[in-house]
């Protein structure tokens, strides 16, 4: 009897059982780490984009502050030689604010859509407003309505 | 007696084997697609992130807007082509006048800065900011200035626009 059980205890190798297990345990690790690669690689992405968003809304933003909150500015004018930038609808503007245009920017493959506004507080300060947004879930944008994300800046000039 | 047989029997029939040996072929490929996508994606991502071009362009956009910034709203032009943009500055609090000049200018795929002074014209030192540019505007609007760069190394474009404001009298 005891030399049977010695037996079983010596007995080589690994059952196909152990294997799969084996096999199961070690895709779940790797499942995990590609997906930890996966949410890192995707926020990094994110903050490309957010930073440029952030450069192209402070460049149309300080453009039209050089010209003093200018109701007549044209970004499109002024930068379409060096920057992809069209004429097109854009996102809302704020409440009481009047709208100077709507423009779509493509900047590193990734398309923006920008409006610039502005309101008069007093005779002579004006608030200049400029909201982009984009595509930041998909990265393969077509239209506006797949924009979910969104970068705002006020900029105030006295005339 | 048959009936112990074959409940004492014990491994897997040829069969078994195989089925087993699919599914874990495919679950094996489908792995190795999925990390091989991941590290297709993480390698562009971080050659995106990290690469010269990247750094570069990163430096150009700091030093065009600190060098703005310091610059008299007062009589600074930009090339005909907008290849180049020249700005003037005081040197330091005791400077009387305006005496200092700064030239921005894109040559031969370099992107370079110029610093001299005024009066009588001399140059003091030329900086070379950043290369592989293929495309470099500057504009000005007002009293703000912009640089609008685009960076190629052969294997990654990336394009960036600068602004800065002209405070200084």
């Amino acid at each position: 009897m005891s030399q049977k059980a010695n037996k079983n205890w010596y007995r080589s190798g690994i059952s196909l059982v152990e294997t799969m297990n084996a096999i199961v345990i070690l895709s779940i690790a790797v499942i995990g780490a590609t997906g930890y690669r996966y949410c890192s690689t995707l926020d990094a992405r994110k903050a490309d984009a957010y930073i440029a968003s952030a450069r192209i809304g402070y460049l149309l933003s300080e453009s039209w502050r050089g010209m003093q909150g200018y109701e007549a500015y044209d970004p499109v004018a002024h930068l379409g030689a060096g920057m992809a930038i069209t004429a097109s609808e854009g996102p809302d503007a704020p409440g009481g604010y009047t709208v100077l245009g709507s423009y779509e920017i493509v900047l590193n493959d990734i398309t923006f859509y920008a409006t610039l506004s502005w309101k008069d507080l007093s005779s002579n300060l004006r608030t200049l407003n400029t909201i982009l947004v984009w595509a930041q879930r998909t990265h393969e944008q077509t239209d506006i309505d797949d924009s979910d994300k969104s970068f705002e800046l006020t900029t105030y000039v006295l005339n | 007696m048959a009936r112990k047989r074959i409940t004492t029997q014990y491994g897997f029939t040829l069969i078994e084997l195989i089925i087993a040996l699919t599914a874990s072929m495919i679950v094996m490929l489908g792995l190795g697609l999925v990390l091989a996508n991941s590290q297709d994606s993480w390698n562009h991502l971080y050659t995106r992130a990290f690469s010269d071009t990247v750094g570069e362009s990163n430096v150009a956009g700091i030093k065009f807007k600190a060098i703005i910034r310091k610059a008299s709203q007062n009589g600074f032009f930009v090339d005909n082509e907008g290849k180049g943009i020249e700005i003037y500055y005081y040197n330091s609090e005791d400077s009387d006048a305006i005496d200092r000049y700064a030239h921005f200018y894109e040559s031969d795929g370099d992107l370079n800065l110029e610093l001299g002074k005024l009066n009588p014209r001399e140059t003091l030192e030329v900086q070379t900011i950043c290369s592989n540019v293929t495309e470099c505007l500057f504009t000005a609007a007002g009293r703000s200035a912009q640089m609008l760069l685009t960076l190629d190394n052969g294997s990654q474009t990336i394009s960036t626009v600068s602004c800065a404001f002209l405070h200084n009298q």
